[in-house]
């Protein structure tokens, strides 16, 4: 019973914790009053000299700004607070007063409020949803006693690289992340972990950079290696193997909000899977960050634009595409623009440009104004902004960018003749029902009939037939970007409505003050692209370095990867964050480098082993290595691989494997859409080659929390639950996976195939104490398919591939040991 | 429903002391809150105590009905239209309100007058169609809002915005919404499930999508489940074929074996949510096949809700099981029955629709009423937005249809804290504007004019919520760097609505 109580006790504290991350303040005291021993004014006072970014920020931000911070329509009382200007001001409503006296606060007016007792003048007004805890309370006050000095916001300043030099002595770092981390460390006397078993190392590694784990003989050389250079030498493979730009795709295909369909309610079927191929491409040529930016944003305005360089900007055209019946044109063109507005937004500057669609940014600085003028560079395209995707011009055609001259050449000979085909045979159908007053379905059959129309049709089939056997033996139509010569003047929307657009004022393309400072505003999409990546913007390095620190360690360094603005979580180690950022820049944008100094240092070596006394759970002070659940994709992705599996071919119209059935004709808007499963080799290609359905998502990937891709996600989410449990229990992927590799470890290891069943799966050497456990269930089910020998053939007959082994009972025994290792939480964990 | 087996409780309770002996030592209180971040079991543990007030209700079942179905023709009797049936529209009101590319360019907007009967039900004597004989047996029981409004025009936006609050992809739905403010203290079934059902009434209709019970930026255990008509219940719920459930627990306890040795040696929580979260998945394979198996029903019972409700994935079928997830804690339920959406020939898609509804709406009703659950239930029960009193394309003698109208359309819940017997808001003559109590026209604005006749969808998420003992400006979550609501900045609690 008591046991109980104290889960319940756990249960409501959890909520203080993720409220604590989530921001509401009146949570963080009861927290800090459950644990302070501390009195909370000597802990105020140990925080020495008041950062206003790291203390006072979060503070005002959160429960000051709506009322008195950058919208100035919201603006209360006259009053603002966001800039030492406004803050010190006589106050309007009570002459002689001053918000902020610096240095004084007993006469700083705001703070009286903040401690006042009374509650008809408190601030935050006492019905506010916002409170302050004592301990926010006295630091507002430390600071105006301070000086209330003000500090650019981090995020908007540009980074300097500044390594603390003393600690490149230290034994433990290895290469200059360390220096930072071990800086904090010295700072907390917090000792680091131990590096990691070095099988532990490989593993994370090996995921963490290519997304299947490491196989027995990688281990095993990399063990072996006992020369200098041996991490790096096993780096060096992995950012060279192509699985690596699969595996980075993933993350951008979810930024990018790539889909197969068009979403909205008619769910149309789309081909931008090209574009997919090019950002594969571009990763495993480890194409410069800047040069991948500009082509996905303005490939179209590049000089004699490459073939590639025209897909490349699909980037701009994965947005939804509204194909209802009595969609309104200008409604949803206004859609489609201001999603390129809000991706483009998120990923390169971490702000949500859509909160000033309506209105000022509540916090930020960013005007509504600046949001339309942004939008100008994304709305010069002439697109539909209804009907399918597939027609909505500007199209074009595009064989797999993994596809050989040959394959390419005959695919766009395919497309040749199938629309002169087409338009040949429709013409003639066309005058026929004019002419002889034929029905449609007439018209077309006597137009078919047509010798030029069969001649084409005939010479169709043939190249059809040649592409038959091909790797790539279809071509997309790809949406892309191509810019108009007249520029379309963009208007403010009254509230964000598209029909209300100020056309008193067109606005002329600009990029937000606040990140653009005194240089010239770029004129069109290619500039603009060119001025993200260049030294003169000074948010976007680090938001791209700090997500390729979240991947290898589950959080950014900025816990808020899609929010860099002022409500942003203060950087663990704002330091370290900005000399990546140079790092990222100067390096000429090379990504595989970033990844391999990331990989390389002390810190991601650590073991991941759990330190309850430091009372860090989020691992802020990175005093151990990374341990997380691995994505959905890589789930399944491991255990195709686990069992050998995994057909690795690169690219190419996306496939259908496995999902139970019914799931599209149950939502869809006719009972007659089927998912039709692919057959074959495509059954088991890696998980980002899956089709993606916005209505119906994989529900395998839903389930392990992928992003549903309708919008710009960059946010990572890794949840617990029992369904994702389900889907390892009885999705026949994993289960066939099981069979697969059970069979695999009868033929390849007859005398020990518990040991290759662990070691495939989980990338480790088998371990006694796990040994004794997987023996114990081989014998268990020995025995049990011994008595239920009709189960135990029913069992292994799980999937598409063949049963190649007639010892059905040991198969099934063996699958089952399969089966458990694959749902363990080593198996879905990078640790 | 207490299925579990005795021993796996035992188990889960010798791993629960085990993590606390070894968790325990030398760790502050707060850290361990944190820990608990990912809760076990993907729910809460418990109540999460964000109530404001006292809850009326403990869940809520929503009927929502995907398409739009007629208020001229179920809900809003027109007379007026009747009589001035085939003049133009325009000619009896300026019409300011924008319309769908689907009519934009009809060059006459001919009136349509229903083809059906109204008749009063009850003793409040609520005015409902004759298609609709059974929710007419429970006029006694529902509030039926004839004010409702929306911004949205077309399908995807208005019913996302229905679920979501928003109109924009991607923001939690309601349920989700209640799941992480209220939590759940059920063992054995998600706290949030959707159901799916396809009308005869038009059988190719307005698709739905995963995203409507989805948890957008709140964490991914508060997305509803959603309960299959076909194949498993729950998705890859059942074993694999050959595989007894003998074989399965041995399976499992072999698992938790190896999670532990594991959870010895990192120590990671997660690992204990992983041992959880099987065990609980294994709960749910036999919870769910018990809850899903009707044979426990008496007859009576089952006639109720109509002779569909044997047929699985039918819209009566999944009536009874919201009854059945209502009884099992369930917190919120939500129905999506589609095919409402009758552009043209109205008069021979909508008695289908409503024959596939009508029954099961009303034997839900009665049915939690007889067994005292209506007084801590609320249910609701409506579409996406109104539609036209003009016939879109051409109309006949026999025939009409109507294209979408956001400005005025009726809903209707019950239960808790619901006033019963009761019509809530009224429309023109013409069913095109909402009207205040003396006629005179009401042109809501959520920024500007708030109306206290008009209920906007804004306006009934809030006052779901109260209904649930939450205030719904105070249920926030921080995401990009904003405290996001369901009912964004607008939403009012409709007083006239409650009782």
């Amino acid at each position: 019973m008591d046991l109980w109580k104290s889960l319940i006790v756990l249960g409501s504290l959890s909520l203080c914790a993720c409220q604590d991350r989530g921001g509401e303040v009146a949570q963080e005291s009861q927290v800090d009053s459950a644990v302070a021993e501390l009195g909370i004014e000597q802990k105020v006072a140990a925080l020495g000299k008041i950062s206003f970014n790291e203390h006072v920020r979060p503070i005002l931000s959160d429960t000051c700004f709506h009322c008195h911070g950058p919208d100035e329509h919201e603006r209360k009382a006259g009053y603002a607070i966001h800039t030492f200007d406004l803050a010190t001001r006589e106050l309007e409503e009570s002459p002689g007063k001053f918000g902020i006296v610096p240095g004084k606060p007993e006469e700083s007016h705001a703070l009286q409020l903040v401690f006042s007792e009374d509650d008809s003048e408190l601030m935050p007004p006492a019905d506010s949803i916002h409170k302050l805890s004592e301990k926010q309370k006295l630091i507002l006050k430390e600071w105006v006693a301070q000086g209330a000095e003000y500090e650019e916001h981090w995020a908007f300043t540009k980074p300097r690289r500044q390594v603390p030099k003393e600690q490149l002595k230290n034994p433990w770092v290895v290469n200059p992340i360390d220096t930072f981390v071990a800086e904090k460390h010295q700072q907390l006397q917090v000792k680091s972990s131990s590096p990691a078993a070095p099988e532990k190392w490989m593993r994370r590694v090996t995921l963490g950079l290519t997304g299947v784990q490491p196989t027995m003989a990688e281990l095993e050389a990399y063990l072996a290696d006992e020369t200098q250079g041996a991490k790096e030498r096993v780096v060096d493979r992995l950012l060279e193997s192509p699985r690596y730009g699969e595996h980075m795709a993933v993350n951008w295909m979810e930024a990018a909000r790539y889909a197969d369909t068009d979403g909205y309610q008619n769910d149309h079927e789309r081909e931008n899977w090209p574009w997919r191929d090019y950002v594969i491409k571009a990763f495993n040529e480890n194409k410069p960050f800047d040069q991948f930016t500009i082509e996905q944003m303005a490939g179209d305005m590049l000089e004699n634009p490459s073939h590639e360089q025209l897909i490349a900007t699909a980037f701009n055209r994965n947005h939804r595409q509204n194909g209802e019946g009595g969609a309104l044109e200008e409604e949803f063109l206004v859609e489609n623009i201001l999603d390129r507005v809000e991706t483009v937004g998120q990923i390169y500057f971490a702000m949500t440009m859509s909160c000033a669609r309506c209105h000022d940014h509540k916090y930020d600085p960013l005007s509504q104004k600046e949001v339309f003028s942004f939008a100008g560079y994304f709305n010069n395209i002439g697109e539909n902004g209804i009907g399918q995707g597939l027609k909505s011009q500007p199209i074009m055609h595009s064989a797999s960018l993994f596809a050989s001259e040959e394959e390419a050449k005959v695919i766009a000979e395919i497309e040749k003749l199938n629309n002169q085909h087409i338009k040949k045979r429709e013409s003639l159908a066309a005058k026929l029902r004019k002419e002889k007053k034929l029905s449609r379905g007439d018209s077309n059959k006597q137009a078919s009939q047509d010798p030029e129309v069969k001649k084409l049709h005939a010479d169709l089939q043939k190249w059809r037939k040649k592409a038959n056997g091909y790797t790539y033996p279809s071509g997309a139509r790809v949406m892309v970007m191509r810019e108009k010569e007249e520029v379309t003047p963009s208007y403010l929307l009254e509230r964000g409505q598209y029909d209300s657009p100020d056309k008193s004022e067109a606005l002329p393309r600009t990029v937000p003050a606040i990140l653009l400072g005194d240089g010239d505003a770029p004129q069109d999409r290619l500039e603009l692209a060119q001025w993200m990546m260049s030294e003169e913007n000074p948010i976007t390095a680090r938001v791209l370095v700090n997500r390729i620190w979240e991947q290898h360690f589950g959080r950014g360094i900025c816990h808020t990867p899609e929010d860099f603005g002022s409500q942003a979580h203060f950087p663990t180690h704002p330091k370290l964050l900005d000399w990546l950022a140079v790092e990222f820049r100067e390096s000429g944008w090379d990504v595989k480098a970033i990844h391999k100094l990331i990989v390389l240092s002390a810190t991601y070596g650590q073991s991941s082993r759990f330190r309850p006394e430091l009372e860090d759970p989020n691992n802020e002070l990175l005093a151990r290595g990374p341990r997380q659940r691995v994505s959905g994709y890589v789930i399944r992705d491991q255990a195709l691989h686990a069992a050998g599996l995994l057909h690795e071919k690169l690219g190419g119209r996306s496939v259908k494997p496995y999902q139970p059935h019914g799931l599209w004709n149950n939502v869809s808007n006719s009972p007659n859409v089927f998912y039709r499963e692919s057959s074959g080799n495509d059954l088991y290609r890696r998980s980002l080659y899956t089709f993606w359905k916005r209505a119906v998502n994989p529900p395998r990937q839903l389930l392990f929390d992928a992003a549903g891709r309708e919008i710009c996600t960059v946010t990572q989410k890794r949840t617990n639950t029992p369904l994702p449990a389900l889907v390892l229990m009885n999705d026949p992927t994993f289960v066939e996976a099981a069979r697969v590799l059970a069979q695999r470890a009868m033929i390849e290891s007859p005398e020990d195939p518990l040991a290759l069943i662990y070691e495939a799966a989980v990338g480790y050497q088998l371990r006694e104490s796990v040994r004794g456990v997987l023996d114990k269930t081989y014998n268990y089910y020995q025995d049990y398919y011994g008595e239920n020998q009709a189960e135990a053939d029913e069992l292994v007959k799980v999937g598409a591939s063949p049963v190649v082994e007639d010892d059905k009972k040991s198969l099934a025994a063996l699958m089952m040991v399969a089966h458990v290792v694959m749902n363990t939480d080593e198996m879905v964990t990078s640790e | 429903m207490n299925c579990t087996n005795p021993l796996d409780d035992h188990r889960m309770l010798q791993t629960r002391r085990h993590f606390f002996g070894k968790m325990a030592k030398g760790m502050g209180v707060m850290a361990l809150g944190s820990l608990f971040q990912n809760d076990a079991l993907g729910m809460p543990q418990m109540s999460q105590g964000l109530t404001n007030f006292a809850p009326k209700a403990k869940r809520v079942i929503y009927m929502f009905q995907s398409g739009a179905p007629s208020p001229q023709d179920l809900f809003d009797p027109k007379p007026y239209l009747r009589k001035h049936n085939g003049e133009e529209l325009a000619d009896h009101i300026e019409m300011t309100r924008r319309v769908t590319g689907m009519t934009a360019n009809q060059s006459s907007f001919p009136i349509a007058g229903s083809h059906y009967d109204f008749q009063r039900y009850g003793q409040c004597g609520m005015e409902i169609s004759e298609l609709l004989p059974h929710t007419g047996s429970i006029a006694d029981d529902i509030c039926l809002v004839r004010s409702m409004w929306t911004e949205a025009i077309n399908h995807d936006p208005a019913v996302t915005f229905f679920q979501t609050g928003s109109q924009i992809a991607g923001r939690p739905s309601i349920g989700s919404w209640l799941s992480y403010g209220l939590g759940t203290d059920n063992k054995d079934l998600p706290n949030f499930v959707a159901m799916v059902s396809r009308g005869t009434g038009r059988p190719n209709c307005q698709p739905l999508y995963d995203r409507l019970w989805g948890s957008g930026f709140l964490p991914t255990q508060h997305a509803g489940v959603k309960f299959m008509s076909i194949g498993d219940p729950v998705l890859y719920l059942k074993d694999p074929s050959g595989m007894s459930k003998k074989a399965r627990r041995e399976m499992l306890d072999r698992l938790g074996e190896l999670n532990e040795q594991k959870l010895d040696d990192f120590a990671d929580p997660e690992i204990y949510s992983r041992i959880q979260a099987y065990e609980m998945a294994y709960r749910m394979q036999t919870s769910v096949p018990e809850l899903s198996d009707i044979s426990d029903e008496p007859d009576h019972v089952l006639e109720m809700y109509g002779p569909d409700v044997h047929k699985r994935g039918s819209y009566a079928y999944n009536c009874l099981m919201a009854r059945r997830l209502a009884e099992r804690g369930v917190q919120f339920t939500q129905l999506f029955h589609m095919g409402w959406d009758q552009h043209f020939n109205l008069p021979t898609q909508l008695p289908g629709q409503c024959r596939d509804t009508d029954q099961a709406s009303a034997a839900l009703v009665k049915d939690l009423k007889q067994r005292g659950m209506l007084d801590d239930t609320l249910i609701v029960w409506g579409g996406e937005f109104g539609r036209t009193s003009y016939s879109q394309g051409k109309m006949s003698k026999d025939s009409y249809g109507r294209d979408h109208h956001p400005g005025c359309f009726p809903i209707w819940m019950a239960g808790a804290g619901i006033k019963p017997g009761n019509v809530f808001g009224q429309t023109d003559k013409l069913c095109y504007n909402i009207v205040d109590q003396d006629g005179n026209p009401l042109i809501p604005d959520k920024h500007h004019n708030y109306t206290k006749d008009a209920v906007h969808v804004h306006d009934l998420h809030a006052t779901m919520m109260h209904l649930m003992g939450v205030d719904h400006e105070r249920l926030t979550f921080k995401y990009q760097g904003r405290n996001f609501r369901l009912t964004d900045v607008h939403g009012h609690v409709v007083k006239g609505v409650l009782s």
